[in-house]
């Protein structure tokens, strides 16, 4: 006999002879079967088992002919898959792997054959035997068979729920599903089929529901599961509410060793892949929403789990134990669980420090605790409405014996005090900063910003303050009048200062929602919008300083042109319209550039991340855009008054009626310059975010859209320019015209875009595409040259 | 080794410093026997015979946009190392794109009817010295070397045989996202239509058209690889590990990731080699009796397959392999 060796060769000859011919299958399977058998050596095995399942895997080999053959291999997939009931020994790991990817395979094909002859139970038999033979190992195997069981299972559901029938005249053209089975099948009766799938389904969203936490079986339940949701729409909304309800992230809150590194990253980003991919097949999905946010969501999760360990900073078991004394434990544990803060709080403390020699400040006089991060914490950021949810409650759980004991610690404190001459820290402060302070000290408050006017003057030299100043009112001198030079770096000191908050609440929200659940922080958002702009900007939070950025930037300088600004001031601000910037500068002065400076670092801010602060840009332009008109209309009622037309028209004609972009110098210049800055980063999957721009700023000009023209200028963004357009043309009729003109223009300048733009132009424009007929073939040769020139 | 973006290996008990826990060791308790990997484990014990081509190999496909640079560098070393692996490549992007002279002129090929050999000519001809200062025509030359032309991730009919002849251009150029695109450059179908699937280089081993590793080298093309595998509806059922290898489009870089990329795959077959050689020695390949408790006898990390020792050997990489962010998921062909 030979060596398994020299068979293993053979039979690697006969398989380089399959795959060139795929007709050779049908004489080639069956020889080899009796070769690689239950009591093969175990290479032949392996060989045998990767054989079997390339080839009922391969797109070559026809389904009938698979159908056919699959008959012959039952019996020995199912040696493989129980050797260790027949042999007595457990079968190669590596083998059963392949014979579970075949029997997956095949699983179909046994299927339509007992739809078909219905008498044959004696096959199905075999097939269930298997089937339950995989059922059985699917939770003990190691996890390289595991996920292939996981595979099976799909697969068994997938056949076992009903699919679309598309022709149902010809059964065999159509995708093997339940939906084949007659109503009495007496082998496989449907509602036990459907039964077992349903239970089958379950089994395989288990491995979600539990939030598994082995990123090897969660991926490939994920990845197998997709197929499932696009074909077996019966069952898909089912997989797809798991789907989101799964949290990959649970894990961030280990230990982060490498292993659960790639383990988060690895989950989160199939969940993500798999949500996009059914948003991408079907964008009009019904649950298209959630799964944009969920994606949304995931995405800022996973960048925070990751920014925050990546600066090494580690996770709960570095905090300090007692909870309360922590600053930021005691804020998280406050506004999520408020019933728990008395049991965490530590035992009473025997005693109180005494106060620091020399001079002390309220917050000081006040403060209990030896915890130097919880004295230092400022409650001026909580807002107010959580403070007032938090203060009774809080003052509920208080321990009453340890309250009175703060209270008369506090109170020996400040007898103490009484006893000392009154030079204290508090007199030099009130001296310092005028009397009115004198008001606004109530002890009984705690008043932060006092606190901290008072601290910071506690590290000033007391001895220099308190000699030198008479007890008198005090007023500053009026400062000096600034140079030009000083305007300019003040302006841009509160450029950098302005955004630079931004950028922090920028931080602070994507922080919180990654923590929060994504509805919760939503409606924040809205809400929060709609205050912050009725107060133009009295929040603490993004959506508010934004608006008052905006604002800042668009009507900090709106007075300086009001009615009563003389007739040179308003030739200027048309100079200005005309995008003289100069002239621009020395008109409004400081004012003037703060405005152009902040609408500068706006153009950089939305650009730095424009998929995600598209709305900023349209916000701020939107305002810009209102900012210019309420300027035109001013400046032509006092126009009216004084009886002066004739020079705004000749600078710029305008048609009646509509005001033209022209007479909206700010808005029209910014416009343009967001877009065109936007314009080269765009991708090809950006058509989005550029529609949504074109189609919610206000206001339309022919340069607009020439900026879109030039993105088709590259031929991957043909697509992206075009249906930017398209949507104009639909769904904003004002400018319309000025859209078919720029496609015109389009399919008559670009080769590239005629594709595209021509179905645009064949239903709004066909006269265009009948004279450019002619020319079609010789721009199409003019293209070729053009490329390889 | 002499590379800078390579961690040096710390001496020789690693300390786990980034998280001094407990768990590090304990999860598996496979850190033991995996910390060195033996590289290219060749199994040279009595019991194992090795294959006619020296051991169990994994089959390997790398991934970048244009199949031109980081894929090829890839698809290169993974072939040409000690023991070679079964390598094809491919590209994500909608066209081959290669550097213009300037940065808005890009020179731009169809995929899979596009032969390296006809760009390196055309380019050639367009500007000799601009193309050879700027790396692409040496690049080209390599390319030319490994094989035939860049191929596309979404034209890659998976599971089909690759044997003999390559696919007519002809059959695969009918995609819909080409259309509109730049005419393929002159005779480039027709002058190499008889190139064959042998003569890439890495062929033996994927003639049956499948792979077990897929390595993206940016995370754009793992994405689509991802997305594509998913609305394939995955009719093999076999499963394919998906990574990415995020190397910055440059021919140093491309270098580097070549390395690191290597060494991923080393690792990997190195795991792979163990399973089925755990399977040998419990007594399962000599049909002994002892084979039923033979499996519980290997040590833990052995006995773990080479499956769930991915996400370890991944974890272990990106140690040595900081600044190259990797990323991991299990899908189906």
């Amino acid at each position: 006999m030979a060596s398994p060796r020299d068979i293993v060769h053979q039979l690697n000859q006969a398989r380089r002879i399959v795959l060139g011919d795929a007709k050779i299958y049908p004489q080639v399977v069956p020889g080899v079967l009796n070769v690689i058998g239950a009591n093969a050596h175990l290479e032949l095995r392996r060989w045998g088992s990767d054989f079997l399942a390339e080839t009922f895997a391969s797109p070559v080999l026809g389904a009938d002919e698979k159908q056919k053959l699959c008959l012959g291999v039952l019996d020995t997939l199912r040696s493989y898959l129980n050797r260790k009931e027949e042999v007595g020994e457990d079968e190669d790991p590596s083998v059963v792997k392949s014979a579970v990817q075949c029997a997956a395979s095949i699983y179909p094909f046994v299927f339509r054959h007992t739809v078909v002859n219905a008498g044959d139970s004696e096959t199905w038999g075999k097939m269930a035997g298997i089937k339950s033979s995989i059922l059985r190992r699917m939770d003990t195997a190691p996890a390289g068979v595991r996920i292939c069981c996981i595979k099976f299972v799909a697969r068994v559901v997938q056949t076992q729920t009903p699919g679309l029938i598309a022709d149902p005249r010809r059964p065999e053209q159509n995708e093997i599903s339940l939906a084949l089975v007659p109503r009495e099948h007496p082998t496989i009766p449907p509602t036990n089929l459907e039964a077992e799938a349903s239970g089958l389904l379950d089994r395989l969203l288990g491995v979600l529901q539990d939030n598994d936490t082995d990123a090897l079986v969660v991926t490939a339940t994920l990845n197998s599961l997709s197929t499932l949701v696009q074909r077996r729409p019966s069952i898909s909304t089912k997989i797809l509410m798991t789907v989101l309800n799964f949290n990959p992230l649970k894990l961030a809150g280990t230990p982060m060793t490498g292993k659960v590194r790639v383990a988060i990253r690895s989950m989160t980003r199939t969940t993500m892949s798999f949500l996009l991919n059914v948003l991408k097949r079907n964008p009009q999905h019904q649950l298209a929403i959630r799964l944009q946010q969920r994606t949304e969501q995931l995405r800022h999760g996973l960048i925070e789990v990751f920014s925050e360990n990546g600066l090494g900073k580690r996770k709960e078991p570095d905090e300090p134990t007692d909870g309360l004394d922590d600053a930021k434990r005691r804020r998280i544990e406050i506004s999520t669980a408020n019933g728990t803060t008395p049991q965490q709080q530590p035992p009473p403390r025997p005693s109180h420090p005494p106060l620091p020699p020399g001079p002390v400040t309220v917050a000081q006089l006040f403060t209990l605790s030896r915890d130097p991060s919880a004295a230092g914490f400022h409650v001026g950021p909580i807002p107010l409405q959580i403070v007032a949810q938090l203060v009774p409650p809080l003052l509920q759980s208080i321990d009453q014996r340890r309250f009175d004991d703060a209270i008369n610690a506090v109170r020996a404190r400040i007898l103490e005090r009484g006893r000392l001459p009154a030079a204290d820290a508090n007199h030099a402060a009130r001296t310092a900063t005028g009397e009115d302070e004198d008001d606004d000290y109530d002890p009984s408050l705690g008043f932060p910003g006092h606190d901290q006017v008072m601290n910071r003057l506690d590290q000033m030299p007391p001895e220099g303050v308190g000699h030198d100043i008479a007890v008198t009112a005090f007023t500053l001198p009026p400062a000096p009048p600034m140079t030009e030079e000083q305007r300019r770096r003040n302006g841009k000191m509160a450029l950098t200062r302005v955004f630079g908050t931004l950028a922090e609440l920028d931080r602070e929200t994507k922080g919180k929602s990654g923590g929060k659940k994504a509805g919760d922080g939503d409606v924040k958002k809205g809400f929060n919008r709609l205050s912050a702009a009725a107060a133009a900007a009295g929040g603490q939070d993004r959506e508010g300083w934004l608006t008052l950025v905006i604002r800042l930037a668009t009507r900090a300088t709106f007075g300086l042109d009001g009615p009563e600004g003389d007739e040179e001031e308003e030739m200027k601000m048309k100079v200005e319209g005309e995008g003289d910037e100069s002239a621009l500068m020395r008109h409004g002065q400081q004012g003037f550039e703060l405005a152009n400076g902040i609408r500068e670092a706006l153009v950089t801010y939305v650009v730095d991340d424009f998929r995600r602060r598209i709305d900023v840009a349209i916000a701020w332009l939107s305002e810009e855009w209102y900012a210019d008109r309420l300027a035109l209309q001013s400046r032509r009622q006092s126009n009216d008054s004084s009886d002066d037309d004739g020079d705004d028209d000749t600078a710029r004609p305008k048609p009646a009626g509509a005001v033209p972009i022209t007479a909206l110098p700010n808005y029209h210049h910014w416009s343009l310059r967001m877009l065109e800055t936007l314009s080269p980063y765009l991708d090809v999957k950006d058509g989005r975010h550029l529609i949504r721009f074109l189609s919610e700023i206000p206001q339309i000009s022919r340069e607009h859209l020439d900026v879109v023209r030039l993105i088709a200028n590259d031929p991957e963004r043909v697509g992206l320019a075009s249906q930017a357009l398209l949507y104009l043309i639909m769904l904003r009729p004002p400018v319309r015209e000025m859209a078919i003109d720029t496609a015109e223009e389009l399919w008559r300048g670009n080769e590239d875009a005629r594709g595209p733009v021509g179905k645009i132009l064949g239903r709004w424009r066909p006269g265009v595409l009948v004279e450019g007929g002619g020319a079609k073939g010789e721009g199409g040769g003019g293209g070729e040259v053009k490329v390889e020139g | 080794m002499s590379d800078p973006r390579r961690r040096q290996p710390p001496p020789p008990p690693p300390p786990p410093e980034p998280v001094p826990d407990a768990n590090t060791t304990g999860l598996d308790g496979t850190t033991d026997t995996r910390d060195p990997p033996p590289p290219t484990a060749q199994p040279i014990r009595p019991g194992v015979q090795p294959n006619d081509d020296g051991g169990f190999k994994l089959k390997f496909c790398t991934v970048c946009a244009s199949n031109n640079n980081r894929s090829m560098e890839a698809h290169l070393r993974l072939t040409t190392a000690p023991s070679p692996y079964p390598t094809i490549s491919f590209g994500t992007g909608s066209l081959v794109r290669l550097p213009g002279p300037s940065i808005n002129q890009p020179n731009v090929y169809n995929f899979n009817n596009t032969s390296y050999a006809t760009m390196y000519n055309e380019l050639m001809s367009k500007d000799k010295r601009l193309y050879a200062t700027n790396g692409i025509l040496p690049m080209l030359e390599r390319n030319k070397g490994v094989k035939w032309g860049p191929e596309r991730w979404q034209d890659w009919r998976i599971g089909v045989p690759r044997v003999g002849k390559r696919a007519p251009a002809q059959q695969t150029n009918l995609d819909p996202t080409t259309s509109g695109q730049p005419p393929p450059p002159d005779g480039a179908a027709s002058t190499d239509a008889d190139a064959q699937y042998q003569d890439d280089k890495g062929y033996p081993g994927t003639e049956a058209g499948t792979v077990d590793i897929v390595i993206t080298c940016e995370e754009r093309c793992w994405d689509a690889v991802v997305d594509d595998l998913l609305s394939r509806g995955s009719p093999l059922n076999r499963p394919v590990h998906v990574f990415n290898v995020d190397i910055k489009d440059n021919h140093e870089e491309a270098l580097v990731g070549g390395r690191a990329i290597l060494e991923l795959a080393d690792a990997l077959n190195a795991a792979a080699v163990a399973e089925r050689e755990t399977y040998v020695q419990s007594g399962g390949g000599g049909g002994g009796g002892g084979g039923a408790n033979g499996f519980d006898m290997g040590s833990a990390g052995a006995r773990a397959g080479f499956d769930e020792r991915v996400p370890d050997i991944l974890a272990n990489w990106q140690e040595k392999w900081p600044t190259l962010p990797a990323l991991w998921t299990l899908a189906w062909l």
